[in-house]
């Protein structure tokens, strides 16, 4: 492993500090590590070692020394390479320090490492707050350079409800809510922005597209979208139990009486009926919907069902 | 470790020791979240690369003298790399979670999470929102924490029909799947035990001492576990319910050609189940376990007794 740690290194800083591309054949002259005896041997392993620092994100350039592209030459550009200035505080520091800390996020240490190279080093961290939050960021890395580079990604996604098909889609942006995420981006085949869970996917997604392909717009409102549908301001009245109303309560009903069976009535406004009604009829005999009357039959219909289903 | 880890840490390391003259290998191997043979081993290494050149031609220049490095030649490399894609989006992630869950605490994250975005070449946009019920939950919790004193607690357990009183030693909060827990010694059942705030129903501090937590104990993921008590499940779903199999840990899913969905999972929370179920109405059909079957049977009777 040290022959291929310095192999790399070389590589690296010879493509770094030469002024004109070097042939593979320079490489092979002057390059540590490249002058075995075998010539395919050799270039296998150099094609090998090119991929492996191009993914991690040195910019190896290649270029045609001659019209007819026999020759060809490699160099890294400087300016390519090197991560711009960054103007960070100590504060700022230590605050993302801590935030690794918290989330465990050990892979983004060198990221940190590399943008704090500049900047004053923070006191010693007095250990962060009692607080673990984990991210699951890992659940990105498929989506990553699509959403950094503004490519276009393509997959296999099933619906909610099953429905099975290939999606194409500009990846505008990425959200975790209630533990779940979703990649918010403009659908090609149906030409509207759309939702996709994560966990929906039935395979990895693979780049279909060059970068840069695309603008985010900026009405694009990732919460708004991943929320998804507003209720449309659907004002829904419940009467529960008294063990069960502090639930209601939590989930923002308003109390607007108290019955005579000492049930509370609770008011819900903006009410997305396809949220509301799982969980009010998941509460059972502690819930009754009162209305609108169209959700109250609804709610009466699936009861029946359930008590008559197949037993 | 791969050998291509080793190169992006070794290229991060260099610009970095290059700017800190006489930095300790103690403080170094903490910046890189390595340990210090590690640092040691890699400047080792490095001490053997340098510019192409016969004869060797012209290697770094690093000393380590008294746990203090310097290094006084990087070839082309005297700046750290970009950060790529994935290690960008995985730092700004962290920031932006700890933002969301711990704001407040950290008023220089947010700015410090733009610059970071301006550096990476971070347009996208990507967010952490945090479930809110219960958060309000959080100063009494912190305080209590910090003070090390128990708490009192009415808490909905999923495997509980009513809330129940308990008594907790409170350890350290966390943030799973975006909901909130406290992690401690639940004195009921002398165990250690997740909370999830938002299934707090009241909550007091009490004048009790906390127990000390046991040292270099992890916290667990509060996920289920399956226990030797546990039932298994089985139901059919329909299209309109598939969205059951996306709310428990599933042991197997299958799909039928008449388009519905065999789920099967194990639990220890039946009553949870049970409003899963009642909440996916007619859509999903109990195969087993009976006991089940008849419940969510009867308690549906009971609900449709209302709308008579």
């Amino acid at each position: 492993m040290t022959a291929k740690v310095e192999r790399l290194i070389n590589l690296t800083v010879a493509l770094l500090e030469t002024r004109r591309p070097m042939t593979f054949a320079q490489i092979r002259r002057s390059v540590a590590g490249y002058g075995h005896d075998d010539h395919e041997s050799a270039r296998r392993m150099f094609e090998r070692d090119k991929e492996d620092l191009r993914r991690l994100g040195v910019p190896i350039e290649t270029r045609a020394l001659d019209a007819f592209d026999v020759e060809r030459g490699y160099r890294i550009d400087r300016a390519a390479y090197a991560l711009p200035a960054v103007d960070l505080s100590a504060e700022e520091v230590a605050a993302l320090a801590i935030a690794l800390q918290v989330t465990g996020e050990e892979s983004a240490r060198l990221g940190l490492a590399k943008l704090a190279t500049r900047a004053p080093d923070p006191p010693a961290t007095p250990g962060g707050p009692p607080v673990r939050v984990e991210v699951a960021g890992e659940r990105l890395d498929d989506v990553a350079e699509a959403l950094v580079q503004h490519r276009a990604l393509r997959f296999g996604y099933r619906t909610a409800t099953g429905a099975w098909s290939t999606r194409t889609v500009d990846p505008y942006g990425a959200m975790q809510r209630r533990g779940v995420w979703y990649l918010v981006g403009r659908d090609h085949d149906r030409d509207a922005v759309r939702t996709f869970r994560l966990d929906r996917l039935t395979e990895r997604p693979q780049p279909a597209g060059d970068a840069g392909a695309f603008e985010v717009p900026a009405d694009v409102h990732l919460v708004s979208l991943v929320a998804g549908p507003a209720g449309e301001g659907l004002v829904a009245e419940v009467a529960v139990s008294p063990a069960v109303h502090w639930e209601a309560v939590r989930r923002g009903g308003c109390d607007v009486a108290v019955r005579d069976d000492g049930w509370r009535v609770l008011r819900f406004d903006d009410v997305d009926p396809d949220r509301y009604l799982p969980w009010v009829l998941g509460l059972g005999a502690d819930a009754e919907v009162l209305s609108p009357l169209q959700l109250r039959a609804e709610a009466a219909r699936r009861l029946r069902l359930l008590a008559e289903g197949p037993g | 470790m791969s050998a291509v880890d080793t190169v992006a840490r070794m290229l991060a390391l260099l610009p970095w020791l290059l700017e800190r003259p006489g930095a300790s290998v103690a403080e170094t191997a903490d910046t890189f979240g390595v340990d210090r043979a590690t640092i040691m081993a890699d400047l080792d290494t490095i001490g053997f690369c340098g510019l192409p050149g016969l004869g060797g031609g012209d290697l770094f220049d690093i000393s380590v003298v008294e746990g203090r490095i310097l290094v006084e030649l990087a070839h082309g490399v005297e700046q750290p790399l970009r950060l790529n894609p994935r290690e960008a989006l995985r730092l700004v992630l962290a920031g932006e979670a700890v933002a969301a869950a711990l704001g407040d605490e950290l008023p220089t994250l947010r700015s410090a999470l733009n610059a970071v975005r301006a550096a990476a070449g971070i347009p996208a946009d990507v967010r952490v929102e945090l479930i809110e019920d219960g958060t309000h939950w959080l100063p009494r919790l912190r305080a209590a924490i910090d003070e090390g004193r128990c708490v009192e607690l009415r808490y909905q357990g999923r495997g509980d029909e009513r809330p129940a009183q308990r008594r907790l030693h409170p350890w350290a909060l966390h943030v799973s799947q975006g909901a909130w827990y406290v992690h401690g010694l639940d004195e009921r059942s002398d165990e250690v035990r997740t909370f999830r705030l938002d299934r707090i129903v009241t909550l007091e501090r009490t004048d009790q001492p906390c127990a000390q937590r046991p040292a270099g104990m992890a916290l667990r993921p509060p996920r289920y576990e399956p226990g030797a008590d546990d039932v298994e499940v089985e139901l059919l779903l329909a299209p309109e319910a598939r969205w059951v199999s996306e709310a428990v840990v599933a042991d197997a899913v299958e799909d039928l050609a008449d388009g519905r969905q065999r789920l099967r999972f194990h639990t220890d929370a039946l009553p949870w189940v049970r409003r899963l179920v009642l909440g996916a109405g007619p859509g999903a059909t109990v195969v087993r376990p009976a006991r089940l079957r008849g419940e969510v049977r009867a308690e549906a009777e009971r609900a449709s007794a209302s709308y008579a």
